[in-house]
């Protein structure tokens, strides 16, 4: 047995009975899980000016927490969390805050979430689930290494004191070295803004080694990587020949941390060149043929890029990375089939709210086993990080049960949904619709987004990158099946275009590189890269304003 | 579960071409590691496409198996009673849902996670060798249907 795999051992060994086996056991009796975590939170944060206000001291059961404490949302909390963000002690938190969490850049206007020691251990307990998942089913994951992408989690500080920034980077930073020599990549890696330069960076690092098991948020992310190292095989060949890196790359105040390791590796160079020769490009699924995992978000938006993995990646396992963000880890995936995971019901408490619920005052909040199948719900989050009935305005539906829990898949965010004249056309459905076009028509395009055109009448807009010209026939192909598609997967969409009340969608081409550029962007207003999500339908009127079209389709009004 | 809930799940396993040939101290066993669910008529059980964690054996009711194809046809696989164990596949390969389930009346199931029919086959071999002829063989009737 080597040192590696006794290590993972242990590892596991560690990681079951510090979280795995917990869990295990609470998904017999989930409402017990729930009760006790939520009693939990209530109780230590009874003598907080949130606990005082809302009676927590004697809260003694579920229903006694939703009599008191109204559901809410940022906006409803911010008052406290700017309190917190100024240094008052015991706001939302008897604990006072490691850090603040930030979710700028995906959705709306920065939001700080505060990460208390308990959240920490709340948000590590569902990450240990699913690493000893992962660990028992790769036995010799740690024969090689990980190649993990994290964000920076200093992005500065609050007025007192406390930094801000990602909790992916607090968590790579605070793991023990025992560890951290299996993750391929420096800690330091997380604070470079240069998209560009983290993506060279990063393929540095990893193409030296033998990376068994990637994680990362967005799948887009791993396809970016795969072309990156297509387009600079010869440059990262020759520096792993020659050691370190081209200087002309780095700025001069890059950190030291970011090139220290880079030894040279010529026997390693001339494999990866051999590659490089036999096949006429790098893939990763030449370069890292050990690869036994790939961890990313499958739900939601994420299929379309995920369909492009294999012809880069091979036919590696493809495991969901949960459903999380920084509010919370919403649900653990235990296996690799589909995009689900079983509700994290020993990290939170979690409450649902059936999805045409909503927005109706006598609304039914329900715990998670009275979750019926195939059914979606809204849900609220309560975590140690002081969040209380917490609405993340995401939709899950369940897909199946382990035991009585139910396993959980994300569906989109809540504000998805796009309506001039009552279509309700949701992400989901714009995705699916994508999809279904790809896979049918063999259409192949690396970013796509729709949004709302005024006009008379209105229309959505495709915006639109490929990476070669289509030429105007294919276009009006693609553009034709899109609208047919949508009206598949939406009837109000199809009854709104025959009365035409809504117009034929436009194809926008924009020029290769826009979604790059607009991811840098997005990274450069304190976005964390592995975060950013790129939206298949956008509510945001001025989305792709910006970009520069190059050419552009309308089908006839009469087209259909 | 009850033990009388258990001796009940237990006697269905009986008549389980899956599970027939295992004593019924075998059964029993498999059947306190199950969990139970209710469903009304037209939900859906297990979804096409979906995540797969656990298999299900019908209790009680009826329940009607479609797939749906790539090329956008659906197809009628069987519509089945008591004693119809489905869901198994997917927890040997790790692939999704082959097929819709939905429950065509008032239907109950019994529930085994992959991981507690992965201790059972563990920790009992036997059962691992009595299930493999009836892997196979429905394996090999699911061909001749889709055919």
């Amino acid at each position: 047995m080597s040192v590696a795999t006794g290590l993972q051992g242990l590892l596991r060994l560690w990681l079951r009975h510090s979280s795995a086996q917990h869990f295990d056991d609470s998904t017999w009796r989930p409402e017990v899980a729930q009760r006790d975590k939520l009693l939990e939170i209530v109780h230590r944060n009874a003598d907080t000016v949130y606990g005082r206000e809302h009676g927590f001291a004697t809260i003694r059961s579920i229903a006694d927490y939703q009599g008191r404490v109204p559901a809410s949302d940022y906006d409803r909390l911010s008052p406290y969390v700017e309190r917190m963000v100024r240094g008052e002690p015991s706001v939302l938190t008897a604990e006072r805050p490691l850090l603040f969490a930030t979710t700028s850049g995906t959705t709306g206007r920065a939001k700080y979430i505060p990460v208390t020691p308990s959240y920490l251990r709340e948000y590590s307990h569902g990450l240990h689930v699913h690493s000893y998942r992962m660990l028992s089913d790769i036995p010799d994951m740690l024969e090689g290494r990980i190649l993990v992408s994290s964000s920076n989690d200093d992005e500065g500080r609050t007025e007192a004191g406390i930094p801000h920034g990602a909790i992916s980077g607090y968590l790579t930073r605070r793991q023990p070295s025992a560890l951290r020599r299996f993750y391929v990549l420096p800690y330091e890696l997380c604070r470079v803004k240069d998209v560009e330069l983290k993506y060279y960076l990063t393929l540095r690092h990893a193409l030296a080694a033998d990376v068994r098991c990637i994680v990362t948020p967005n799948p887009s992310s791993l396809l970016l990587l795969a072309q990156r190292m297509g387009e600079h095989a010869e440059e990262l060949i020759g520096d792993i020949r020659r050691g370190g890196i081209d200087p002309a790359r780095l700025p001069e105040d890059a950190e030291p941390g970011l090139v220290a390791g880079l030894r040279a590796d010529p026997q390693r160079a001339d494999r990866l060149e051999a590659c490089l020769r036999e096949r006429g490009a790098l893939l990763p699924r030449d370069a890292w043929p050990e690869l036994r995992m790939i961890s990313c978000w499958k739900g939601g938006t994420m299929p379309l890029y995920l369909r492009g993995l294999p012809a880069y990646f091979g036919d590696v396992p493809v495991r969901d990375l949960g459903y999380m963000a920084s509010e919370g880890r919403g649900a653990t995936p235990l296996v690799n089939s589909g995009a689900g995971g079983v509700v994290s019901i020993t990290s939170h408490f979690f409450e649902f709210v059936p999805e045409g619920q909503r927005d109706d005052p006598a609304r039914t909040f329900l715990t998670c086993e009275q979750l019926e199948p195939d059914c979606a719900y809204y849900v609220y989050f309560t975590t140690s990080g002081g969040l209380y009935r917490y609405d993340i305005n995401d939709l899950v539906r369940v897909v199946d049960y382990y035991r009585h829990t139910p396993v959980i898949q994300f569906v989109r965010k809540g504000e998805g949904i796009s309506s001039i004249t009552g279509e309700k056309l949701t992400e989901s459905q714009v995705t699916a619709a994508l999809v279904e076009v790809v896979e049918r028509h063999g259409f192949e395009f690396a970013h796509a987004t729709a949004r709302v055109e005024w006009g008379d009448p209105p229309c959505y807009a495709l915006f639109c990158e490929v990476s070669s010209a289509w030429g105007s026939e294919r276009s009006r192909h693609f553009i034709t099946e899109f609208d047919r598609a949508l009206a598949k997967y939406n009837m109000e969409y199809e009854g709104k275009r025959s009365s035409r009340r809504l117009g034929p969608p436009a194809l926008k081409l924009v020029r290769p590189g826009s979604y790059t550029a607009l991811r840098q962007r997005r990274v450069a207003e304190g976005a964390p890269e592995a975060q950013v999500k790129i939206p298949h339908l956008s509510p945001n009127m001025n989305f792709g304003t910006d970009f520069e079209v190059v050419a552009e389709y309308r089908l006839e009004a009469a087209a259909r | 579960m009850s033990d009388d809930a258990v001796r009940e799940v237990a006697s269905v396993l009986g008549e389980v071409p899956m599970f027939r040939h295992l004593t019924s101290g075998q059964r029993i066993r498999l059947a306190g590691r199950m969990t139970t669910r209710r469903y009304q008529t037209g939900q859906v059980i297990v979804r096409q496409g979906d995540t797969s964690v656990s298999c299900y054996t019908v209790l009680r009711g009826r329940v009607r198996i479609t797939r749906e194809f790539d090329w956008g046809d659906r197809a009628l696989i069987v519509d089945e009673g008591r004693a119809f164990f489905f869901g198994e596949m997917g927890l040997i390969d790790d692939m999704t849902r082959s097929a819709t389930v939905v429950a065509l009346e008032p239907t109950e199931c019994a529930l085994l996670s992959r991981w507690d029919l992965h201790r059972e086959l563990r920790g009992d071999p036997e059962i691992a060798l009595a299930l493999i002829p009836v892997l196979n063989a429905r394996i090999r009737e699911l061909e001749a249907r889709i055919r």
